[in-house]
């Protein structure tokens, strides 16, 4: 009962605002006969002026066609979305501010993710922390990752090697500086400085740069290019670091060489320098094992040749009167070789003589 | 054959009976003893060699390889023992005892090998290990091919000799524990 009472007070309402309403609106055109003869010509479409904008001249077929001829209309084309040109990108997210430089370059940082703008969620955070453990405890060369948002720009006074001779040049190991942009993989910026870093050929590391990016272009989420550009980055680096381990061996090899160059100057020189370099870091281990082998070997057979098999001398019985012969073994028959010596084995059933 | 026993159980057989068996036969031993002729000079000369070096692994020890043709009564295992009692070796080194003979005897009319060893190692010899120290000179024996023969009975005689070394040895401990 009260359900059927709110209905019709509902109702009610509607139906004096929709008269309050009707009120205020103005009143509805009137048909007078002249326009009905107009509409009867066709001169007057009915709701012409809601569809066509502008002002429109009837066509009178028995007039000149100058007097015909249509007002154009000009017809603006639609806009296209606008886009998004880098240096509004650059002004959306803004020119890193002197305060936030100074936190990524004005002061030394361990190995490990920069990211003092905060970028990342705190999962993210965490699995990126941990890749870049992984990395170090594998003994790969250490990676340096500086984060910045998309479209940020570093002032090139802080690029990555002014930064690394400024702040890490008197490290002794290698270390990796990496600026990542937000999404951007391809404008990743890539330095490796400190130990011997200076033998690399830039190729070496333009390509690990390049295939780290494309790892990431290969994603399309953020974390994910993340990810994958910090993959395929310590791959390439296990890479260079087998490089640098030969590189420590071959100058101090090349040094010799060219000392005894200088004396003898013959290919056998070049040779030996060519395996020595082909043997790479482990030549000395592997040397010293060849040697110790040789040594070991070379006391073997001297021993054996040396050694002097001593009997014990046992109190014994003569036989049959005999002073110093003794015992003999078992006969080997090969008067007929289709008895093979298995065959021959009965005899040491028998008695002797 | 039981040892301090002077005439054969079985048969009654002596070393005098074996003296007068084997007295056309040579008594001075060389090394080699090639008197069935299956040798040429170089290669006696390389099988000196080889014997030299091995008795320089056992200095109580000497070696000789006999060849010979036997016939008749006549076997293998009573020259053997004559030869060892009764032979007179030529050029034994200085360590090595009058019973610390090995002693290879081929008769090449029978066809048969055998090792005939003096009484140091004679404790220690086993007549199934000893004839197992020669089989691998079978092939070549029946080839007749008796310089490659030999260069394997060697190296078979020096590997059976350390294993007897080594039985000796043990036996020496042992007993040095029972008293």
């Amino acid at each position: 009962m009260s359900h059927l009472f709110k209905y019709y007070y509902c109702l009610l309402v509607l139906c004096f605002s929709v008269l309050e309403v009707g009120a205020k609106m103005p009143p509805l055109p009137s048909w007078n006969e002249a326009d009905k003869a107009l509409l009867k010509k066709g001169e007057i479409i009915v709701g012409r002026s809601l569809l066509v904008s502008g002002v429109i001249v009837a066509v009178d077929p028995d007039a000149d066609d100058d007097t015909n001829a249509v007002a154009e209309q000009e017809i603006s084309l639609v806009p296209e979305l606008p886009e998004l040109s880098s240096e509004v990108a650059g002004s959306k997210a803004g020119i890193l501010s002197d305060e936030v430089l100074e936190k990524y370059f004005k002061q030394k940082h361990s190995y490990g993710l920069v990211d003092p703008q905060r970028l990342l969620s705190m999962q993210e955070r965490a699995d990126l922390e941990y890749a870049l453990n992984v990395h170090v405890a594998d003994e790969g060369l250490p990676i340096r990752l500086f984060l910045f948002d998309t479209g940020q720009g570093v002032p090139s006074r802080f690029s990555p090697d002014k930064v690394f001779k400024e702040l890490y040049e008197e490290e002794e190991n290698e270390s990796v500086m990496v600026y990542y942009f937000r999404g951007q993989p391809k404008q990743a910026r890539f330095y490796l400085g400190g130990g011997n870093s200076e033998y690399l050929e830039g190729w070496e590391l333009r390509e690990l740069l390049y295939n780290a990016t494309s790892s990431a272009r290969e994603k399309s989420e953020f974390f994910a290019q993340l990810e994958g550009f910090i993959g395929q980055l310590s791959m390439g680096l296990f890479w260079v670091e087998q490089r640098l381990e030969e590189l420590v061996v071959s100058p101090a090899k090349q040094s010799t060489n060219t000392q005894q160059d200088g004396a003898s100057g013959g290919k056998v020189q070049q040779l030996v320098a060519y395996c020595m370099e082909a043997i790479g870091a482990y030549g000395s281990r592997l040397l010293w094992l060849t040697l110790g082998s040789v040594l070991l070997l070379l006391s073997l057979l001297v021993y054996r040749l040396k050694r002097r098999y001593r009997f014990p001398v046992m109190v014994g019985g003569s036989r049959l009167g005999g002073s110093v012969g003794g015992r003999s073994g078992g006969v080997l028959r090969y008067s007929d070789p289709r008895v093979p010596p298995s065959e021959q084995r009965e005899q040491f059933n028998e008695t002797f003589l | 054959m039981h040892q301090s026993a002077e005439e054969c159980p079985h048969c009654g057989l002596t070393l005098q009976q074996l003296d007068a068996q084997y007295e056309k036969f040579e008594w001075r031993v060389r090394r080699p003893h090639d008197t069935a002729g299956v040798l040429r000079v170089p290669q006696r000369r390389q099988l000196a060699e080889k014997i030299y070096r091995l008795e320089r692994a056992f200095p109580q020890v000497f070696f000789s390889l006999v060849t010979v043709a036997l016939s008749g009564e006549e076997n293998l295992h009573s020259y053997g023992f004559w030869l060892m009692n009764r032979g007179q070796f030529e050029s034994i080194g200085e360590d090595a005892r009058a019973d610390g003979g090995v002693m290879l005897v081929v008769d090449v009319n029978r066809k048969e090998v055998c090792l005939q060893f003096g009484t140091l190692l004679d404790p220690y010899v086993k007549e199934e290990e000893a004839f197992e120290a020669l089989i691998g000179a079978h092939p070549y024996l029946l080839e007749s091919n008796f310089p490659q023969a030999f260069d394997v009975l060697l190296v078979g005689i020096r590997k059976y000799l350390k294993k007897l070394y080594r039985i000796a040895k043990r036996e020496a401990r042992r007993s040095k524990q029972v008293n």
